[in-house]
């Protein structure tokens, strides 16, 4: 055994501290090394005084006020009100249940997030069909109705109208001039069935007269009798098919 | 983690059922309990922190704290070694609380704590009181976990195995700080022996 080695072992003087080889190494490691013999010497000598120390306890004074208040908070601390929830069960504390809440409380609020961004993503999808699909009457269908369309606004072109249709006609135009509303009628009108027919589509074909009536330059006695006799007709089919909310393929 | 190995306390073998006493909310059980560990308790605390006041309010809180988990107290532990474990884990913080005071404040001790320790020292009718301080001035100017070590080691005489338990450290943790306080300590007992010997 070198003295460096001998130095540190020695320290662990009390018993326990060193196996009995380490404890027979070292003693005939003093015995033959006069340096670490001295140092041994003094080592025990300290052992002595922290002996003395040890067996002197600390008082502790009015042991019984101590006690008292102690008796008193644990008396406090019991009387201290339920918590919201209650008495939690003691299996709570186990390591299982702590990691499967865990688990649940992170697939929870992964789960919120991913729906929040799911319903964004449609939202933002539907939003962009609509702006395609009503950015302005030429997109939504067949130029026929869209001139079908459009000679509605003229009410005041057409005196001979049947009262209803002058009135329905009068709040199309309405609509055409609000924008919002306009966004509206060119996204019912441009709106399918499930076989791709649009509305504009589907009255340009009930109505094929109408469809060829022109407005842009005025109106000969044959547009006018088409007006006359099938515009309250397209109108009740405009007004069934906005109730219905578009076109049907069981039409 | 170490894990409890004894499954009594020789010193006080009626402890597991003034426990059981306790636990059924039974008069005069918890008083009992107090009354018998709390100079222990306290022994530990002062020798640490060096200060009645503070190491009362270590006892005070200790049992509060046994008094809430008595439910969750592993009955095969020795009772003492859960008991210094609270105990430790308060003295620590304090100690922390206190090493963290003084280093901000720029402040020594108070006068009042150290005419309590002096008191203290004055009761306790020892031998060679000098000698006592020192060592215990000593020991409070050692890293925390070599003082801790120590003072349960050296003073409180635990074995190594409750000491390990206690700290949670292995017992060669425990013997490797116990072999750097006691260096520090017996370089620095050397160092005050020299100056009083030249001074005499």
């Amino acid at each position: 055994m070198k003295c460096h080695q001998a130095q540190d072992l020695m320290y662990l003087y009390r018993p326990g501290e060193l196996t009995g080889n380490q404890h027979q190494e070292l003693e005939e490691h003093v015995g033959s090394c006069p340096a670490c013999a001295a140092e041994w010497k003094a080592v025990l000598e300290m052992e002595k005084r922290v002996s003395e120390v040890r067996n002197i306890e600390p008082r502790l004074e009015d042991a019984v006020h101590l006690t008292r208040t102690i008796l008193r908070a644990a008396a406090e601390s019991r009387r201290q009100p339920a918590r919201l929830l209650g008495a939690v069960p003691e299996w709570t504390a186990a390591p299982a249940f702590r990691i499967a809440a865990c688990i649940t409380l992170f697939a929870l609020t992964g789960a919120f997030f991913l729906q929040t961004a799911i319903d964004a993503r449609k939202v933002a999808t539907l939003e962009g069909r609509l702006k395609s699909q009503s950015t302005t009457p030429n997109t939504i269908g067949s130029q026929d109705i869209q001139r079908a369309g459009l000679f509605l606004s003229g009410t005041d072109r057409f005196t001979a109208l049947p009262e209803s249709l002058g009135v329905a006609a009068a709040e199309i135009s309405q609509w055409q001039r609000e924008p919002a509303m306009a966004t509206m009628l060119a996204t019912l009108f441009g709106r399918q069935d499930r076989h791709g027919t649009t509305m504009i589509d589907y009255l340009s074909k009930k109505h094929p007269r109408l469809a060829s009536v022109r407005i842009d330059d005025g109106f000969d006695d044959r547009e006018r009798e088409i007006l006359a006799s099938d515009g309250e007709a397209l109108l009740k089919d405009i007004e069934t098919l906005m109730q219905k909310g578009g076109v049907h393929h069981d039409r | 983690m170490h894990t409890p190995q004894q499954t009594d306390d020789p010193g006080t073998p009626h402890v597991p059922e003034l426990i059981g006493r306790c636990l059924r909310n039974e008069g005069g059980a918890f008083r009992q309990l107090v009354e018998e560990h709390q100079r222990y308790v306290f022994s530990l605390a002062f020798r640490v922190l060096r200060d009645e006041d503070d190491a009362r309010d270590v006892v005070q809180e200790t049992f509060i704290r046994v008094w809430k988990n008595l439910h969750a107290y592993d009955m095969r532990a020795k009772f003492t070694t859960w008991l210094y474990t609270i105990t430790v884990n308060l003295t620590s913080d304090m100690l922390k609380s206190k090493t963290r005071r003084r280093r901000w404040l720029l402040a020594p001790e108070t006068a009042e704590s150290q005419n309590s320790a002096a008191t203290m020292e004055e009761e306790m009718n020892i031998v060679n009181r000098d000698l006592a301080a020192k060592i215990k001035e000593l020991a409070g100017s050692l890293p925390p976990k070599q003082q801790l070590v120590f003072v349960l080691r050296d003073l409180q005489d635990l074995t190594v195995n409750e000491v390990a338990q206690i700290l949670s450290m292995s017992t060669n943790t425990v013997k490797t700080n116990l072999c750097y306080a006691r260096k520090f300590i017996r370089a620095h007992m050397q160092e005050l022996e020299g100056m009083e010997g030249r001074r005499s």
